[in-house]
This record gives C-alpha cells, structure tokens and sequence, in this order.
C-alpha cells in the first residue's frame, strides 16, 4: 500500500524538491504551502507521515503540530519537522511537542528519503 | 570644586546672601550715600536722616533675622 | 530725689540680687539642669557687656555734642554681627576646636603656640583695658556722687565699688578651672543686667517722648540746633568710628570673651546675629530724645554725659531716676567684672603660668598643686587688674582724659584685628609678622593717640606733641608726616592700621614659619573642612600615662580626670585602668588642658612629661602633609563615591541596554541564518537531485538547473542588503548629495516594477506633475522608491488592488507618498516594519529577507530625510520626505 506524505511548507522550490524526491521514491505526496490550512488537509488525506516546516504564514509549525496531536484520530500520526533556524531551543521544543524528527535545512537528499521510509514503517 | 557644585543652589544663595548683607549694609551707612539723607527734612515732624538710619537699621535686622532662619534650617552645615 | 540711703540700699539689694542669680544659675549648670541659661537669648544679652558705662551715659553726652555720631558706635557692632557667617562663626568654630580661652589664647595658638605673642596681646590689652574700667569706676563714682546729700569721696566710693567688683568676679569667675573657661553664673547675671540696662534706659526715652515732650514730633520740634544734625558728622570721623566699633566686638578681651569663649552653641550666633544688633538698635532708640530734653530742659553748665540722671532728677521723677542709675551701675558693673575674667584668664595663662614652670623647673606633676596655683593665679590677676583700673582712677580722676578713653582703648585693641583677621585666612601669616605687627601697631596707637591724650601730663611734655619730638615737626604725634587729619583718632586709626597691616605682611612674607606654625594655620584656616571628620593629628611623644593622669588631675581636678582618662581607655578597649599613652591621650589631654591654661602652656606641660617635647621639624611637616593629604583625600573620596554612584546607575543602565542589544544580536544572526539556509535548501537538493540522477528528463534538468540559479542570485541579494544595512549603520557609506530630477526618479523606479505590477495587476495611480530638484542620490533615492513600491505591490492585495503615487512639497520639503488600497498595517506593527526582517503575520516576501524597509530608511535619513509610515489612511501609505536642492547649500 503506498504511504501518504504530507507536506506542510511555504517555499516553493523546497516543496518541489521534496515532492519530487519521494515521489520518485514511491510515495503518494501532497503539499499545502500555509499552516493554518495544514490541519483540516491532513483530516483530509489522513498521511502516514507529516513533513513540517516551522516558519509558515499565519499558523506556525508548532502550533500545527500541538493541534495535530491533542487531535483524536490524527494524534499518532508522525511528524518531520524542518526547520531553517537550528536553535536548541526549537529542537527541545519540538520534541516537547512530541515531534518524531527534527532536521535542519539544508538537509541531505538520501537521509530525508531514509527517515521517511523509517517513519512510515517501511523500513525498521 | 565640585564641593561647591554640590551645594544646592538654594543653600548656595543663603550662603551668597549672609557674604552680601553686610556689605551691603556698610555702602548704606557709609558716605557718600547716607549724605544723601542728612537733608533739613523733617517726617512727620521727625528729621529725615533719623528716620532713614533708624529704619534702614530696622530693616537690616528684620532680614538679618530671615538669613539666619534659613542659615539654620536642618541639614545646613 | 531718692536720699543717699535708698540709693545705697538698692545698689546693695541689686547687687544681692546679681549674687543670687549667679549663684543659682552656677548650681543649676552644675546639675546639668541649663534650661533658658543655655539659650541664644541669654547669649544674646550678655554681649551687651559691649555697652558699658561709657555709652550707657556718654552716649547720650555724645548725642548732645555730635548729634548722630554716636550711633556709629552702635552701628559697627550691628555689622560685625549681620557679617556672622563670615568671620565670627568661624572664631568660634576655631575657638571650640581649639578650646580658645582668651584673644591672647587665640593668637597664641594660630602662631605656633607661641608664649612670646601670648604675652604681647596681655599686655595690650591689659594696657587698653586699663583706661576703661578706671571709666566705669568713675561713672560709677560720679553718679553715686550725684545723690549724694552728704560730701562723699569719689576715691572712697569707688575704692569700694572695685572691691565689690572683684569679690563678684573671684566668686563667680574663678570657682572652678574648666577645660572650657564657661561661666554660666556670670553670664547670667549679666544676662539680667542687660534686661535692666535696656529697661531704663528706654524707661527714661519714653518718659521724655511721651512725659515731658507730646510725642516723638514734639521732641525733634524742641531741638535747639537744626545743625545737630547736619551731614557734616557723616565724614571720616564717621567711617572711623564705624570701622573701630565694629572692630570691637571682637577684638576687646571682654568681648572676646563671651561672644567667642562662653558661647556654648554655634546656632546662638546666628540668633544673636540679628537680635543684638535689635538690642543695640533699641538701646539708641532714645538716645537723641534724651539729649534734645537735657539741651532744652536743664541748666547749660549740666553735664551732658549724666543727662541720663539729670533729665529725670530735673522733672522731679525720683524713682525714674533710681531705675536710671540702676541701669549705669549694671553698665558698669557688668564691664568691669567680664573684662576682669578675661584679663585675669590672659595674665595668670600667658604670664604667670608661663613664669612659674619656667621658675619651677621642674616637673609639673611634682611640683605641687597645678591646679591650685591655677586658681590664685586667677584670683590675685582678678585684684591686680582693678587695683590697676582703680590706681589708674586715682591718678586721673576728673580729668578729661578719660570722657575719650573708650575710643582709645578701641583703637588700642583694634591694633589685634590684621593679626586676628591673618589669623582666620591668611595660611602665610607668621609668628614673627603678627608680633611686628601687634607692636608696631600698638606703638603708633600710644604715640599718635593714647599719650597725647594726656596733654602733655604723661610721658610727652605739650611742646613736644605741638612742635615734635627735638623740634622735628615730622614726628609731631597728631600730624605724623605733616599728614592734616581734622580729628587726631581718625589721624591715628590710619596711621596705626598702615602701619599695623604692612608689618604683618611684609613680616610675614619674609620670615620662616615653624612646623608648629604651619599645622597650626593649617588647623585654624582650613577649620570647616577639617571638623566634619577631624583627622588624628598627635605628636608623638612617649609619656607614661601615670604622669599624664597626674596632669590632668592637678588643672583639671580628679573627678574630671578620671571621666576623661576612663572614656580614652574605653575608646581603646581597655574596661580597666589607664589608657595606653596613644599620640591621640597626649592630644586630647593637651586640648583639655589648653581649655583651662592656654594652649602654650598646655603645650609646653604637655611635652615637658613627655620626654622631649620637640619634635623634629620633619617630623612635623609630614604630619602638616598627611593632614593636608587626609584632607585632600577626603575631599576626593567623597567626590569619588558620587561619581560611583553615578557611573553604577549609569551602568545598570548600559547593562541592560547591552542586554537588549545581545538578545537582538541573536535574534538577528538566528534570522540571518534561517534567511541563508533557506534557499540554501533548495540549491543543495537540486544539485543532489541533479548529481545522482542519471535518468532525469533533460527539461527537468533544466528547470532544476534554474531553480538552483535563481536561488543563487536570492542569496546574492540578501548578503548584498545585508552589508548594504551594516554599511548604512555605520554611517560609512558613500551617498552624494546632487541635484537630481524628483520626476525621473519616480519614472525609473515604475519602469522597474512596471513587470511586478502588471503581474500582480496593480493599477498605478500616478499623475506627474512639475518637476522638482531635491537633494539625494540618483540610484539610492530610486532604490528606496522601487522598495516601496514593490513592498506596497507584495502586500496592498486590494479588490482590486491599486497604488496611488503623490508627490507635494512645502517650502523646501518634498514628500512621496505610496499608498495601496489593501488592509493596511496594525497600530502595533507600524514601527515593527522599519525593524530588520520583519515579517508581519511569518509572512515571507518572494526575494526579499525583509531588509527592504530598514535599508530604505537608513537611506533617507542619510539622506537628510525620512521614511515614515503615516498612520492613517485605509491602506498603507509611505511618505518619503526629501529636501529640494538648495544652491547656497551645497556650493560651499
């Protein structure tokens, strides 16, 4: 069964760089460029796997994430977060939040596609 | 200095005053300025220049007592 | 008339009286009960001991002959005290320090500690004081004779009357040697003495004004001679009169002695300072009123110095007439018994003591009672001086002599002033100087004014004062120099204080002050600054504190002593026996001492137990140093913990700015890292994407490949603003002032976003107008004009969105507003959009890293203008503000 991934960003050409790079790798990809809208499309598609970006218009990363998980049927879903700032301060409270991964821009290619594939069962 | 910097300028004035008064109070007494008032002139039947020494002599008093009121306030050295 | 009996019985029952009063007042300071005997007002009235008989009775004889001249005798004083602050308060600050006993104390102290000046000032003024109070006894005598039905002896009467006085004075002045020469019982009687001066003699004022006369109009209307009160008296006479009555008050023993040595409180000066210029003030009140009643009511022969008696006596008031004489016989007592306590105190610290250790040769403290020598001293000083005075009466009783004696004893005393008024303020005057002066001063006083008032009865013969000495008329006593003064005391008081002045100065500029000498100085000049935190200035001597205890004990008795040596010990931490002989006991008990027998002799007893007493010069100009040093350098720290204080709140305040200024450092290189990373993202995805992916479409490729680019070019640009602000910042960076065209400023920058408009479908609203010239920098002016226009583009999103662009000038402003038609800018984040990347609502602007704004501000203002967003207004409106070019400006 193909995984979903959701993709919560607001650059474009980032978005595009990701979307291409898993789906080349087999998953079913959707992108919503704005963090307020980011909630109801996942109830909408239910992902196996959300990729987050901390600094988006109008609802930040964060906030997404803390209604994604006070959210019943999505709560467990999980959750890569990116972020181009690197500060300890938005790992600790990413995890705090209950963030499965934190990763900073720029990211690798290879290791975005691997833990991908790790958070969303495919791989162990 | 900056002692006297630090007077407050209140204080610096009484100070300044109590220096002036007497000074001011010989130029007063002393000719060529009390000649002005020996003048065959009589007030009220009384001749002008004792009026003038008496009451100048008054008023020296008067703001003599009012300097050393407020040299003596607390807190003035 | 009252009858001889009444009169003697009532001097009698107010001399009881004065015995009594002392006597309780004495009892009372002895129980530490001082209560109104400590007051400013008591203090006050005992300065009238400076009218004594001489103006009490003379002063109304001298209204009578001169009309106003005897005020200035009044008026002097009134000086002296309106100018407390400058000289008096700090005699007695000195005087309290020092634990002054006497004038002669007071010079003797400043000028090393010296005997020699000690027993100069004594003898002048013993010589000065002499003369008077042979006046007072004869003013006494007289007026007692004036009542008198039965033939009375004057030198009887007044024989008695002197040993009245001393009686009075050894019980009172001499009943205990203190270490601070106060005498609460005689002040006090002489407190009431005062009351009863001022009472009769304004008793008798009012009688004449308002008994005798119809009112103060009907007195002056009575005056015989309208020239009595010309202008005429207000001539150097006057201005003489002026300067040595004022000098008086605190160059007289007597004077000195309860303004400067019984005052117990700094603040009563400030009291007295105008309430005995307004007791003087009422004392002369009625002087001229009494004069006109004698001139116009009694017989010419009268003697206008007993008019004060005869006026009353004349109108058949005999009980007016008794409070008359009352007030006389308080004049005088009151002067005789002070001047005697003051002299007393002069001769037995500054001749006799010094005598007697030099005679005894040995150890004080083994050489029987101090103390008890101390006081016979005194009492046989006290007998001397009215014996002298009473002598002195007997010689030249009746004679004229005396009628001017008080203004020669002035002038005598005042020969002390440039040495006193040195003293106070001038660090460079010398022992040497202030002896020179004192006595050469003194000489031209006895040969230009005391001895010539003899008329040739005393020491110069008639034609040697008429014609000079061997017939030199240079020399002529009264006309010295062949100098023309109308009045032999003006003659005198210019010649003596030339003379006086320029020995003290011209003395004391070449002579050597000791090492005492100048610590001194240093103590008495600088005294303000050195009693607030009073540095520990000591010889060193090494003195066994037995021998010290034995001191103190013989001049200052056991019980003194032994509260005075337990609370050093205390201070030392010892709860037992005798303090440590520390430099600071050896101080303390020479001051203590200095209280009761002078400072030289104090000094002198002192160092003679401590082993050798001299210092080393050096010694004592190390300890002149430190103490300028100490004070120097308390002066400084105070100074300097102001200025802490100042620069810790100062710094709190950096602190926190600094603060403020790190965290928006963080802020900002956490911003500039996101702003690089971020298209960084994209770059190092796609070059991976592109690296490793040999199956890409070659049209991916090429997308991918531009995408790469353009982020590129997005990086170039934000490190390019960001040094374009930090350039701006600094103020470094290099913007022209010219002449540039406003219009084609605006076409270039709409040319420029021309394409982002069109896209984003703005409508421009934008009517050109006449050109304007303003001052700016072509390409900076249209990069903040393309900045704001695209900002208003990104983000004005009206329905349809629009821009207006207006150009209007006032004077030599001119103002571009761009202003869109979208939701505009919340109050809050109005000043937020001028902070570097910020992005209102997280909201990121295609290609920029929100450095637009800030760098455009800093532009303008570089510019000499502005970039403000007006508040108003539906949408966002930017108001550029720029100067017109001004030729004269910028032609320099």
């Amino acid at each position: 069964m193909v995984k979903r991934i959701l993709i919560v960003e607001d650059e474009a050409n980032i978005v595009e760089s990701l979307a291409f790079l898993l789906r080349r790798d087999g998953f079913d990809v959707s992108t919503i460029p704005d963090g307020a809208r980011a909630l109801a499309e996942a109830e909408r598609i239910t992902p196996d796997l959300m990729i987050l970006d901390v600094m988006l218009p109008n609802l930040s990363g964060f906030d997404v994430l803390r209604d994604l998980r006070t959210h019943g049927a999505l709560g467990t879903t999980p959750v890569m977060m990116l972020t181009a700032k690197g500060q300890t301060r938005d790992r600790d409270q990413a995890e705090q939040l209950g963030a499965d991964l934190f990763m900073t821009k720029p990211f690798s290619n290879a290791e975005i596609i691997a833990q991908a594939r790790r958070l969303t069962g495919l791989t162990p | 200095m900056s002692q006297q910097e630090d007077i407050p300028r209140a204080r610096k004035r009484r100070y300044d005053g109590a220096v002036i008064l007497p000074i001011f109070a010989a130029f007063l007494i002393l000719p060529p300025f009390i000649k002005l008032f020996a003048a065959p002139v009589t007030v009220f039947g009384v001749p002008l220049i004792v009026v003038w020494l008496f009451g100048l002599w008054l008023a020296l008093i008067i703001i003599a007592r009012h300097l050393a009121h407020l040299l003596t306030q607390p807190g003035d050295e | 008339m009252p009858s001889w009996n009444t009169i003697v019985i009532t001097s009698l029952l107010y001399v009881a009286l004065l015995f009594c009063v002392a006597f309780w007042a004495e009892q009372r300071a002895k129980r530490g009960q001082f209560g109104w005997i400590r007051t400013p007002w008591v203090y006050t009235l005992s300065l009238s001991v400076y009218c004594t008989a001489w103006t009490y009775y003379g002063g109304v004889g001298s209204a009578a002959r001169s009309g106003l001249e005897f005020a200035a005798i009044y008026l002097g004083p009134t000086l002296t005290f309106l100018g407390w602050w400058l000289v008096l308060r700090k005699l007695v600050r000195i005087s309290n320090e020092q634990r002054t006993t006497s004038v002669a104390d007071l010079l003797s102290s400043r000028y090393g500690k010296s005997t020699s000046i000690g027993v100069v000032v004594t003898l002048i003024a013993v010589l000065a004081s002499t003369p008077y109070i042979a006046l007072q006894l004869q003013s006494l005598s007289l007026s007692f004779a004036l009542f008198s039905d039965v033939g009375t002896q004057p030198a009887q009467t007044a024989f008695w009357i002197a040993c009245g006085l001393a009686a009075f004075t050894i019980l009172f002045g001499t009943r205990h040697v203190d270490a601070n020469e106060q005498h609460y019982g005689v002040v006090t009687a002489i407190a009431l003495e005062a009351v009863v001066k001022l009472v009769a003699l304004t008793s008798v004022g009012l009688f004449v004004v308002f008994g005798i006369a119809d009112g103060p109009t009907d007195i002056f209307a009575r005056m015989p001679d309208p020239e009595l009160l010309s202008a005429e008296v207000f001539g150097p006479r006057w201005v003489t009169l002026l300067f040595l009555s004022a000098t008086a008050v605190i160059c007289l023993p007597r004077m000195f002695q309860v303004a400067v040595v019984e005052n117990v409180d700094e603040r009563h000066l400030a009291t007295a300072s105008w309430a005995f210029p307004f007791y003087v003030f009422l004392i002369s009140l009625f002087v001229l009123p009494i004069a006109i009643a004698g001139m116009t009511g009694l017989p010419s022969d009268a003697n206008p110095d007993l008019y004060v008696l005869t006026v009353p006596l004349g109108a058949g008031n005999g009980s007016l007439a008794l409070l008359a004489f009352l007030g006389g016989f308080s004049a005088a007592t009151s002067m005789v018994i002070v001047a005697a306590i003051a002299l007393s105190t002069m001769v037995s610290n500054h001749i006799i003591m010094p005598l007697w250790l030099r005679s005894a040769k040995k150890s004080p403290t083994a050489s029987g009672d101090v103390r008890h020598m101390l006081l016979f001293s005194r009492r046989a000083s006290i007998i001397g001086i009215l014996a002298l005075g009473y002598i002195y009466f007997r010689f030249t009783g009746g004679s004229t002599a005396l009628a001017s004696i008080g203004l020669i004893a002035f002038l005598g005393v005042a020969q002390l002033l440039p040495s006193i008024i040195g003293a106070l303020y001038w660090r460079g005057a010398t022992r040497t100087g202030a002896i020179t002066a004192v006595i050469a001063g003194f000489a031209v006083w006895a040969y230009t004014l005391f001895i010539p008032s003899f008329d040739g009865a005393f020491l110069l013969p008639p034609e040697v004062i008429s014609n000079g000495p061997w017939g030199i008329s240079l020399l002529r006593p009264q006309q010295l120099f062949g100098s023309e003064f109308a009045d032999p005391l003006v003659h005198a008081t210019v010649w003596s204080m030339t003379v006086n002045i320029t020995a003290l100065v011209a003395v004391s500029l070449l002579s050597q002050p000791s090492a005492l000498e100048q610590l001194q100085a240093k103590l008495f000049v600088d005294v303000f600054n050195i009693t607030a935190d009073r540095p520990a200035i000591a010889l060193q001597r090494a003195a066994k504190s037995e021998d010290l205890f034995e001191l103190a004990q013989r001049i200052l008795g056991r019980e003194t002593s032994w509260r005075m040596f337990t609370d050093i010990a205390r201070s030392q931490g010892k709860h037992s026996g005798l303090p440590d002989p520390t430099a600071e006991l050896t101080e303390r008990l020479e001051r203590a001492l200095a209280g009761a027998i002078g400072s030289a002799s104090a000094h002198a007893m002192v160092s003679q137990i401590g082993g050798h007493g001299t210092v080393s010069v050096s010694e004592l100009m190390r300890m002149a140093d430190e103490t300028a040093q100490i004070i120097e350098y308390s002066n400084r720290i105070e100074e300097k913990s102001r200025e802490l204080q100042e620069t810790a709140s100062q710094l709190r305040h950096a602190n926190a700015r600094l603060h403020e200024i790190a965290e928006q450092k963080d802020a900002f290189l956490s911003q500039i890292s996101h702003e690089l990373r971020t298209p960084m993202t994209s770059v190092r995805s796609f070059a991976e994407i592109l690296r490793d992916g040999d199956d890409l479409e070659p049209e991916q490729a090429r997308r991918f490949v531009s995408i790469i680019h353009e982020e590129a070019q997005r990086l170039t640009r934000l490190l390019d603003e960001i040094l374009d602000v930090s350039v701006l910042e600094n103020g470094k960076a290099q913007i022209e002032k010219v002449p540039v065209s406003l219009n084609a400023s605006i076409e270039q920058a709409l040319a420029a976003t021309e394409p982002l408009m069109r896209r984003a479908g703005v409508q421009l609203i934008h009517a050109s107008g006449p050109d304007i010239t303003v001052s700016a920098d072509r390409d900076r002016l249209a990069q903040v004009l393309i900045n704001v226009l695209s900002n208003a583009v990104k983000y004005g999103r009206g329905q349809p969105p629009a821009i207006i662009v207006q150009v209007s000038r006032d004077r030599d402003q001119v103002q571009v507003t761009v202003a869109d038609n979208g939701p505009g800018i919340a109050p809050d984040d109005q000043e937020k959009v001028f902070e570097k990347f910020t992005r209102l609502q997280h909201q990121t602007l295609a290609g920029s890293a929100g450095l637009g704004l800030p760098i455009s501000r800093e532009i303008m203002r570089n510019l000499d203008g502005d970039l403000t967003l007006d508040p108003n207004g539906p949408g966002a409106s930017f108001r550029i503000t720029l100067k017109t070019y001004d030729e004269n400006n910028h032609t320099l």
